[in-house]
């Protein structure tokens, strides 16, 4: 399937690096947008809004609007936003970049229930090391300018997984082949 | 004492203070000359300076009226007069008020209609923007009169035409402010559509309109005081249907500078209702539409 018509076919659901809801929209209304354009009734609206914003914990804020939201749960909307329409895949291009590691870590372990829950494939995109190593099942590491695979890991780390995993020795060997990849991607060039 | 200066009303009302003031002085420099020709003319000494500047600030025709002669007119020619007699100013700015507001209504329904054109259209907005702002550099005062007889030709009188001028005005601010305001969506928001595989008629009515609206009140506010401009002017051009702008004309054909400056006055009274009630607008949609309260 190309690009284009896996867009054309509604396939994926896209988070950016920034919430880009509609200040206008309520969280609910944010939410509706994909499913008011793909054409969905007002009660399987309503029905599939209370169940995405209960998977990323923003119940209770349904009618604020985003400026009334922290910039976390600002990026939570937007997820639900992604999840709304059941697309097949989930893009995620480095949606938790902006936010500081506390909350960086909040939504990195969230999203792995949630995808415990929904077991819907994503492909997550990032510069964090620590953060691909802890999400990941499967490890794509690549070079930039041009952009090339250097490596695929298959990661060795169990499905549950607590945050602390994150000082086990696996999950530090793992991050270490992650670092060698990127490494022999770069070609730092002293004079560019 | 902090809380009255630094209150709004404190900040109008002492600028208003010093208008008042420098009005004043004026009225008394720029009617010296003629009333000491008139003492001279009537063989008459100059008398002593309260009862000179007594002359001075009640002439019945002044170069400069002072402000309470015109307030005087606005009452007379408002609440003291039978609304319904053509010396009524709220007759003539009721009619006045017609032509702005249609005008004004048919200017942003153009000027929306061309930005509208102009975002969708890569042609538009290569071929329209040149000449809409070349529109706006033709003096309206050289353009009304020839657009009033040219549609006086077509059988087009009254209201309309009059209408018209002040379309020309007011669709200007409209097209500007909102091809900018239709395309203020960020990329995000925009790529975000393109995901859903949204229509161009979607991210219209989901996204840009939406995005758009700060900007039409705004251009709006803009249009509205203008448009009533082009109503005046067109008024000045076309006298038979009366209105603001012919109690101006035939004012100064009379020399009644008084009636001339109470005309203003209440043309900038409109202008300011006008105003206001676009921004009562703006602030009731913007509202509604989630705005942080400043």
């Amino acid at each position: 399937m190309t690009p284009e018509a896996a867009r054309k076919s509604r396939s994926y659901g896209y988070v950016f690096q920034a919430p880009a809801l509609f200040p206008w929209r309520t969280i609910e209304k944010n939410v509706a947008l994909p499913l008011e354009i793909m054409g969905h009734s007002a009660a399987e609206r309503k029905a599939r809004i209370a169940r995405t914003m209960e998977l990323v914990n923003l119940t209770g804020f349904e009618r604020k609007f985003p400026w009334q939201l922290s910039g976390g749960m600002q990026q939570r909307a937007s997820i639900a936003r992604a999840l709304a329409f059941d697309a097949d895949l989930l893009l995620m291009d480095e949606p938790f970049g902006a936010l500081d590691e506390i909350v960086r870590d909040h939504l990195n372990s969230e999203l792995l229930k949630l995808w415990a829950r929904t077991q819907k494939t994503i492909a997550f995109v990032t510069h964090s090391i620590p953060e691909a190593v802890y999400l990941s099942t499967k490890i794509v590491v690549m070079s930039p300018r041009p952009g090339r695979v250097t490596d695929i890991i298959d990661s060795t780390l169990p499905a549950d997984r607590p945050l602390d995993i994150r000082e086990s020795p696996e999950f530090l060997k793992i991050a270490h082949r992650v670092r060698e990849g990127l490494r022999a991607g770069h070609s730092y060039e002293e004079h560019a | 004492m902090s809380g009255l200066r630094d209150s709004r009303t404190f900040a109008i009302l002492a600028v208003l203070a010093v208008l008042l003031v420098v009005w004043y002085l004026a009225a008394i420099l720029f009617n010296l000359q003629p009333q000491l020709d008139s003492y001279k003319r009537f063989d008459l000494a100059v008398p002593a300076l309260p009862q000179l500047i007594a002359d001075l600030w009640s002439q019945p025709k002044p170069i400069v009226p002072a402000p309470h002669q015109v307030l005087a007119e606005v009452w007379n020619a408002t609440i003291g007069q039978d609304i319904s007699s053509k010396r009524s100013l709220l007759l003539q700015a009721g009619i006045t008020l017609a032509g702005t507001v249609l005008g004004f209504l048919i200017g942003t329904a153009l000027g929306l209609l061309l930005a509208v054109y102009i975002v969708h259209n890569e042609a538009a907005n290569r071929s329209l923007m040149p000449w809409i702002i070349a529109s706006q550099t033709i003096p309206i005062l050289a353009i009304a009169p020839m657009l009033v007889v040219g549609f006086n030709a077509i059988g087009l009188t009254g209201l309309l035409p009059k209408a018209l001028i002040s379309t020309y005005l007011s669709f200007f601010p409209v097209v500007v402010g909102m091809v900018k305001g239709f395309r203020s969506p960020d990329q995000m928001q925009l790529d975000l559509m393109r995901t859903y595989h949204a229509s161009r008629w979607t991210v219209f009515w989901k996204l840009r309109w939406p995005a758009s609206m700060p900007f039409l009140f705004t251009s709006m506010k803009v249009g509205v005081s203008i448009a009533l401009i082009g109503a005046l002017v067109a008024e000045l051009t076309y006298t038979g249907g009366g209105g603001l702008g012919v109690r101006l004309l035939t004012g100064s054909y009379n020399g009644q500078t008084v009636v001339m400056w109470a005309v203003l006055v209440i043309a900038a009274m409109l202008a300011a209702i006008l105003v206001v009630a676009v921004g009562l607008a703006e602030r009731w949609v913007l509202r509604s539409m989630g705005a942080q309260p400043a």
